[in-house]
């Protein structure tokens, strides 16, 4: 009941909120607010709701609408109800009704694509989450240079993602011929047909494409620096932070325990292409001089970790890597909504052309510090809990030369988040930045659940690990 | 459950939370608060001694578990000699050093904010130090290195600051993961990271994985210690405010890769390999940092390389295997070079930030006490008889002797000699001759009355400078001198035991550190006492002819500045490391990051999908080229298609 | 010959093509009416009598839904294949009237909707008919009648447009004639049970291909779908929406009937082969073709020829799910395309004025309902949920891919791709930023036209989620 609510009710309000009245404008952002919240502290008090299942197809094969919490899924919308509140607390855009909407149409869209039970809602929701996106990367886009620059960016945005998603669909559809259901997620592994073993490449193939394109995994990754660029910031906190995280959730609960045979098939492929990821994000990261695009890489760099930890089947690996999913969630948010606070106020985010900041506003170069800390990894925050495991796990596998590898970035990121920081709030101010007031307590409420979160999780992410143990059917499939 | 084990953890933690949060509100109150909290560690820490001595069975010492992530990683502090000792110099130290920043930054712009994170690198310390794990060891290494980072930048719009600040912590991020890489092999290898649990099951390891745990530890204890090469950040950490470099980068944390080693003792004495690594490159840092030492002129920058020099020695004892000559020496130092640094503080604060000894000299009529406290400091450093240098100098070159190592050994008292050189250089310049500053030194003697420590240029900020100066009284800052003086002297005389020779010391550490055992031929421990003795005379004497006698002073000013001209290249840019660094790392990682941002992403990868679709928009328009409107054209195109149809069923059917 | 050798058809077999005379005769009680009622009243009435003509046509093939009835020896199946297709045609005519209102001039209107029921009711007999005089029968009844509808326009292009469809429809119509010839010289018979039945020989390969030529030439598929974007073009707006579904509809029900009851088994695949081979060209060139489109009906010409391609590749196998799969696409198809087609309506000044991708620039600030269900049909369109759409391609994905059609079911994927830069260019259109606000003034909102864009709206959300297909619909012929 409440799991359908949670998906339900954001995308219903949402499209409410159109018919709120011209004078009725920015009523609606505060809507969005309370429904957030509302829906964070459902999830929080009701983490042991049962399952709700309505069937949908029965022939060509059985496929209902099936949505419950899982181990991970559980942690990713709570978080996901944390980041929309706090991103619409501070949302100062025009048409804020309008954008309230699409906020929660998307927020309840990505609640369905996590508490998805059954791949074909699973399949529907991710494509569905793209159309919120594309719509505020259109109407809210950055102020771009020039006029089409926010248009290009939804464009390829939607372009890369709906291949993925196409990819996937046919997937589900072969995947539900194979098996005869795709009400399968969070069930023990399904025997392996034969069509199961002549078909199964292929569909991990689509699967694998739509998950790599979504995170994205390098060469995947060139639709995202743009989006995350261009987008306002609540909507590149809510993208960076959950949406990126769909595919990496899919490698876990779908590739893991039904794909397993091609999983550990292309374990090889996918690690290299995650080390990639790490290295390449991070160079990359080092000599941009776009704040958000800093962040953006430092992402891609950040996710080709956890995609490391997914193919090194290794439970430790499998655990950091949740965490890491939430530390990641966390700080990304935090970061870009701390930029958005700084563009908000210097009206650029081009390094060379800000600096000294921290001097007036100690407490936004605070927040930024935080952020920053926590992204690249600092001992006592989320974020080095994540590596940790991961990174034991990965060498635990075996794989001490990927664990090696994955060390240089870590230093980078110290470079890169530090350089970011510094270069904004640090040196002498700068003559022809406009003087404005520091963070307000609205922007502090609004970053204090995720700061909170980080620094919790960096002390004892036990709760995201235990539920796990307890829960998870993907240790068992892990060996 | 030991409550005064988590107050002394958790008290600095609260004062940091506290000050960071209500800093504006405390104003003025910060500095006592935080001096206090500081203080009451550490006289948790002393009653708490006995608790850490008391040996039962197995376990030495108290442990205190907290919680655990997995079952593999679990956390708890633990409460034995080793972090007792730290925890005492930490807290104590701390607290002096606490009580002198009240004076040295009164009036300063972020008074409150220096004090928490001052108080915040307190608990980091700890942290790093009660640990009974290695990864609660790697999360205090982490943090005292973000505290660093935080008050190396305290000035943040000083772009030196902020360089150096950022130079740092990468640096100590370097051997962040080194110590990471460590903790993956030892679970791996153990399944559990308690220093006890290690230690029970050493035997898992392979001689090479031994090896490589050693190294990639001794990866971390370099970076945090500035051995060489990873040392290039601690010369320029001079950039915070003095208390900070008296702190942090001479007393405490520079020593942690100390602590590292002696905490992993039982590795190290299972690693050869490893122990000769780290002792070379011990005696490389401790000769390294005294050349340097020699050819500086910034009188923080000239006690910046004597720190790194003096924890070389440091390292090399432990290195070879005598750690309680390694902790010695630690003790000793904490006490000499805080009182040398904060001497240095009061100087360059009463000089207006001076800090070039060449524009200073003859300060010992204005300064006596900054004279007084500069001499017993230089007398201990240099290991003067009866000074506490003395003791541990001397206990560290006659263990890394009789470990067999002579080359160490050979390094390390010609070390020695330099250090006399380098110090006697800097107290000669400083406080003999005449004043060469562009203060008039009448106004000097005026300004600056007995017991020198008031501050009339307090401020740090230019914009500070039309406050009110804010008046500290004089004690706050030649207080803490005077305390850490008595220490500078007679700290080494615990190294004696009733039974004489650096026993008693050695036997604190007995149920910690394997007995040391001398190879056999060792010469007696007077030689090593005496040949030092002699070669600490020369440099004085060296120091004294080049910089001491009257004549040469006369004319000091225009020779002083001949011979910073003379110094050699290679010395001047101190060995080229951070050339060195810049070009092998630095650049390169910067030129393949621009290369892959500004063409791979956009003109190759990007490249295949923007055609993708450029030619699909392309294939439209063609189809489009072929609407002609003409009937003639449509009913051709719609004839081809039949003969295509009928072409394939003549084919099939001839085929069947 | 005696009468009594003359067996007359018995009154259950008229029954069975009620509801096609219903909606014929409801055309000439139109005319007829008209001949009396004043001028003002004339386009009401002749709306009205049709409408319920045919209501009462889709309450009737309501009923006879249900277990096949054979009739006239076999000329005419009613059942519910035929009732699903025959529903589908009278929708979309209900749908073409409501928001048409009526073609031409006022002194038009009546004749232009009687041609507009017989089109359909020729339509109807396509969908059941079994043997090849029926379905001649059917496809002529529809075609006619469109010839005149498309001029029915004051616009030259309308009459040149009629022109070309003579031309070319006819040209196909003797391919198709020709086929049907050669199929009755291979079997001796007109039934297609008979077809089936034959000895394979080259000839019935022949007449086979021919007869699927024809029919190609009716969907359009590539490279039989030249006249469609100009015909689509000229012709009323009405005209081009009635066309873009009830002639597919039709020659759809004849394709399926045909390669799913009609062929030799043994030959069946071989003979099919190229039917697979247009559909999979024509969701490509479909969707390539219409990028380059400004003008909104030839995009959507262009994106129904891709649209049938995914629909015919559903018969690939001749499993019973495809053809389940087909109709549900159909259907599906029927509404968005409606609904879009009602979209433009609304945005056309007149009845058939030109309306062009960049009147929709903005519309989501001018008129969010509008704009929001433009999405929603477009959405439908590309294949994305939450609306019909995406059920129907995936079911379509499905069951090619379990026929062991998967190269299909990639270059359905492929095509999907192409058609989504199509589709949000209205999108972006739509929603993109537009600095200068200027306010082009449509003409007030018109209700027919908002009440067909309401219910298909509705419709296109309410099937994706209760994917109804008809159940009983093989054996196709007996």
């Amino acid at each position: 009941m409440i799991v359908t609510a949670l998906v339900l009710a954001p995308i219903l309000i949402g499209l409410a909120l159109y018919a709120l009245p011209k004078a009725a404008a920015g009523a609606g952002r505060w809507i969005g607010v309370v429904v957030a919240a509302l829906a964070f502290i459902a999830i929080a008090a009701d983490a042991g709701a049962p399952d709700a299942s309505v069937p949908w197809l029965a022939r060509p094969f059985v496929a209902n609408f099936h949505f419950g919490f899982g181990p991970i899924s559980y942690w990713i919308v709570l978080l996901l109800a944390a980041i929309t509140f706090s991103a619409l607390l501070v949302a100062k855009l025009p048409r804020a009704n309008a954008f309230a909407a699409q906020m929660l149409i998307l927020q309840g869209a990505m609640s369905g694509v996590f508490l998805a039970k059954d791949l074909l809602p699973f399949a529907l929701f991710w494509d569905l989450m793209l159309i919120p996106v594309f719509l505020m990367l259109l109407g809210w886009g950055a102020p771009a240079r020039t006029a089409r620059s926010h248009g290009t960016a939804a464009w390829r945005y939607l372009i890369y993602n709906v291949a993925g998603g196409l990819a996937l669909l046919l997937a589900t559809a072969a995947f539900g011929i194979v098996h005869g259901t795709t009400d399968v997620i969070g069930t023990p592994a399904l025997p392996q047909s034969v069509a199961g073993e002549v078909w199964g490449s292929w569909i991990f193939a689509g699967f694998a494409l739509a998950f790599l394109i979504k995170t994205p995994v390098w060469p995947f990754h060139t639709w995202m620096p743009d989006t995350y660029a261009e987008s306002p910031p609540p909507v590149v906190a809510a993208v960076s932070a959950i949406q990126s995280k769909a595919g990496l959730y899919g490698f876990i609960v779908i590739g893991v325990p039904f794909l397993t045979d091609q999983m550990h098939a292309a374990a090889p492929v996918m690690i290299v292409l995650g080390l990639i990821a790490l290295v390449y994000g991070a160079l990359v990261a080092l000599t941009q001089n776009d704040a958000k695009r800093i962040v953006a890489y430092s992402s891609l760099s950040h996710l080709g970790l956890i995609l490391v930890a997914i193919f090194s089947f290794n439970p430790i690996a499998l655990a950091g890597a949740v965490v890491y999913i939430v530390a990641h969630g966390l700080s990304s948010a935090s970061t870009f909504l701390t930029l958005g606070f700084i563009e908000e106020r210097e009206e650029t985010r081009d390094l060379t052309r800000l600096g000294g900041l921290g001097t007036k506003n100690p407490r936004l170069a605070g927040a930024m510090l935080l952020s920053a800390l926590a992204a690249l990894g600092l001992p006592g925050l989320a974020g080095f809990a994540g590596e940790l495991l991961i990174l034991t796990g990965v060498f635990g596998a075996g794989l001490w030369w990927a664990a090696l590898i994955a060390l240089v970035p870590i230093v980078l990121a110290a470079a890169y988040m530090l350089r970011l920081f510094q270069s904004m709030m640090n040196g002498p101010a700068v003559a022809d930045l406009p003087e404005r007031r520091d963070l307000s307590w609205i922007e502090g409420i609004a970053l204090a659940p995720l700061i909170a979160g980080f620094v919790l999780i960096g002390i004892n992410p036990h709760p995201l690990v235990g539920l796990l143990a307890n829960g998870a059917n993907v240790v068992a499939h892990l060996r | 459950m030991h409550p005064l084990l988590l107050l002394i953890w958790l008290g600095p933690l609260a004062g940091a939370v506290v000050l960071w949060a209500f800093g504006p509100q405390l104003r003025s109150l910060a500095g006592p608060i935080g001096s206090a909290l500081v203080g009451v560690s550490f006289m948790a820490a002393l009653s708490e001694w006995g608790s850490a001595t008391l040996v039962d069975g197995s376990l030495e010492g108290v442990r205190q578990p907290l919680f655990a992530w997995l079952p593999q990683l679990a956390f708890g502090l633990q409460w034995d000699r080793i972090s007792l000792v730290w925890t005492l110099i930490i807290t104590g130290v701390g607290f002096l050093i606490h009580v002198y920043s009240i004076g040295y930054l009164a009036g300063d712009r972020a008074f409150a904010r220096f004090f928490a994170y001052l108080n915040f690198f307190v608990f980091a310390m700890l942290t790093l130090v009660l640990s009974d794990n290695v990864v609660g060891l790697l999360v205090g290494w982490g943090l005292v290195g973000l505290a660093s980072y935080l008050l190396i930048g305290y000035y943040i719009d000083r772009p030196s600051a902020v360089a150096a600040s950022r130079k740092a912590f990468v640096i100590n991020v370097v051997g962040d993961v080194g110590i990471l890489y460590a903790v993956f092999v030892i679970v791996a290898k153990i399944g559990a990271i308690g220093y006890g649990d290690i230690f029970a099951k050493l035997t898992a390891f392979t001689p090479g994985e031994l090896f490589i745990v050693c190294l990639a530890l001794f990866v971390g204890a370099a970076a945090k210690s500035a051995q060489v090469p990873l040392h290039t950040w601690l010369p320029d950490a001079m950039e915070g405010p003095t208390p900070v470099s008296a702190l942090i980068h001479a007393a405490t944390m520079v020593t942690a890769g100390v602590y590292l080693i002696a905490r992993f003792a039982p590795l190290w004495s299972a690693s050869a390999d490893a122990r000769m690594l780290a002792g070379s490159i011990g005696a490389l840092t401790a000769i390294t940092g005294a050349i340097l030492g020699c050819v500086q002129w910034d009188i923080k920058r000239i006690l910046a390389y004597s720190t790194m020099s003096q924890i070389g020695y440091m390292i090399m004892a432990a290195g070879v295997g005598a750690y309680s000559a390694g902790i010695l020496h630690f003790l000793t130092h904490a006490c000499f070079k805080a009182l040398l640094f904060l001497t240095a503080g009061i100087i360059i604060h009463n000089l207006g930030d001076e800090q070039d000894v060449r524009k200073m000299g003859g300060l010992r009529k204005q300064m006596p006490f900054a004279f007084a406290a500069m001499l017993v400091g230089v007398c201990a450093i240099c290991g003067v008889p009866g000074f506490s240098g003395f003791f541990s100098k001397d206990d560290v070159l006659s263990a890394t002797l009789a470990h067999g190592h002579p080359v160490m050994w050979f390094v390390g008292v010609v070390t020695a000699g330099l250090t006399a050189y380098y110090m006697g250089r800097m107290f000669l310049v400083t406080f003999f001759g005449a004043y060469r500053g562009n203060i008039d030194p009448s106004e000097l003697g005026m300004r600056h009355p007995e017991l020198a420590g008031t501050s009339q240029t307090a401020g740090r900020h230019p914009e500070e400078e039309e406050h009110a100066p804010a008046h500290a009284p004089a004690w706050l800052m030649s207080g803490p001198v005077a305390i850490l003086m008595v220490p500078a002297v007679f700290i080494g005389w615990i190294a004696f035991g009733p039974n004489g020779g650096a026993s008693a010391w050695t036997q604190f550490f007995a149920p910690v550190f394997p007995a040391d055992v001398p190879v056999p031929g060792t010469p007696p421990d007077w030689v090593t006492s005496a040949i030092v003795l002699v070669l600490i005379v020369a440099g004085f004497g060296v120091a004294f002819l080049r910089y001491g006698n009257p004549r040469a002073l006369l004319d000091a000013v225009p020779r002083l500045r001949i011979e910073a001209v003379r110094t050699p290249a290679i010395l001047a840019n101190a060995f080229y490391f951070d050339t060195a660094i810049d070009a092998l790392f630095v650049k390169p990682a910067q030129a393949v990051g621009r290369w892959f941002g500004s063409v791979v992403d956009p003109r190759v990868i990007d490249a295949g999908v923007r055609e993708a679709s450029i030619s699909a928009n392309w294939l439209g328009h063609l189809f489009r080229s072929f609407e002609t409107g003409l009937v003639r054209a449509y009913a051709l195109t719609i004839a081809f298609g039949v003969a295509c149809f009928a072409i394939y069923y003549v084919v099939i059917g001839v085929g069947r | 010959m005696s009468p009594t050798s003359v067996d007359f058809p018995a009154p259950v077999d008229f029954l069975t093509v009620l509801p096609a005379a219903i909606v014929a005769l409801g055309a000439l009680v139109g005319l007829f009416f008209d001949l009396l009622v004043p001028k003002a009243t004339r386009r009401t009435l002749a709306v009205l009598v049709a409408a319920i003509s045919l209501a009462g046509a889709g309450i009737v093939l309501a009923q006879q839904y249900g277990h096949d009835v054979v009739a006239f020896d076999g000329a005419f199946i009613q059942g519910g294949f035929s009732v699903a297709f025959s529903e589908i045609i009278v929708v979309a005519t209900l749908a073409t009237l409501g928001y048409g209102v009526g073609v031409g001039r006022d002194d038009q209107v009546a004749g232009s909707t009687a041609l507009l029921l017989w089109s359909a009711s020729g339509a109807m007999l396509m969908a059941g008919a079994a043997n090849l005089m029926t379905i001649f029968l059917g496809l002529e009844l529809l075609s006619l009648a469109l010839y005149c509808l498309c001029a029915m326009s004051p616009r030259a292009t309308a009459r040149e447009s009629a022109l070309k469809y003579l031309i070319l429809s006819s040209m196909a119509s003797g391919v198709l004639l020709y086929g049907m010839a050669l199929l009755f010289g291979a079997s001796g018979s007109v039934s297609l049970a008979a077809i089936a039945t034959a000895r394979p020989t080259f000839m019935l390969e022949l007449g086979a291909g021919l007869f699927l030529i024809g029919l190609a030439f009716k969907l359009g598929l590539v490279p039989f779908h030249v006249w469609m974007p100009d015909v689509f073009e000229g012709a009323p707006l009405a005209v081009t929406a009635f066309m873009s579904i009830v002639t597919k509809a039709g020659a759809l029900a004849v394709l399926c009937r045909f390669a799913y009851g009609a062929l030799p088994h043994d030959l069946s695949n071989a003979i099919l082969v190229p039917v697979w081979v247009v559909a999979a060209l024509s969701m490509l060139v479909g969707n390539l073709g219409a990028l380059a489109q400004t003008d909104m009906k030839r995009l959507l010409a262009y994106s129904g020829i891709a649209q049938v391609g995914y629909i015919v590749i559903a018969f690939a196998g001749q499993t019973s799910l495809g053809v389940r799969y087909a109709i549900f696409y159909l259907a599906a198809y029927t509404f968005m395309n409606l609904g879009a087609f009602a979209v433009v309506a609304l945005l056309a000044r007149d009845a058939d004025a030109v309306v062009g991708v960049n009147r929709f620039a903005g519309l989501a600030y001018r008129r969010p309902w509008l704009a929001a269900a433009m999405t929603f049909f477009v959405l439908g369109l590309a294949g994305l949920p939450p609306t019909v759409g995406f059920t129907g391609k995936l079911l379509i994905l499905a069951s090619s891919v379990s026929a062991g059609y998967a190269w299909l079911a990639g270059v359905l994927i492929l095509g999907t791709l192409i058609s989504i830069y199509v589709y949000f260019k209205i999108v972006r259109a739509m929603f993109a930023r537009v600095d200068d606000a200027h306010v082009i003034d449509e003409h007030p909102a018109v209700l027919l036209p908002w009440v067909t864009v309401a219910i298909c709206a509705v419709a296109v959300f309410v099937l994706g989620l209760v994917p109804l297909a008809p159940s009983n619909v093989l054996p196709l012929v007996r």
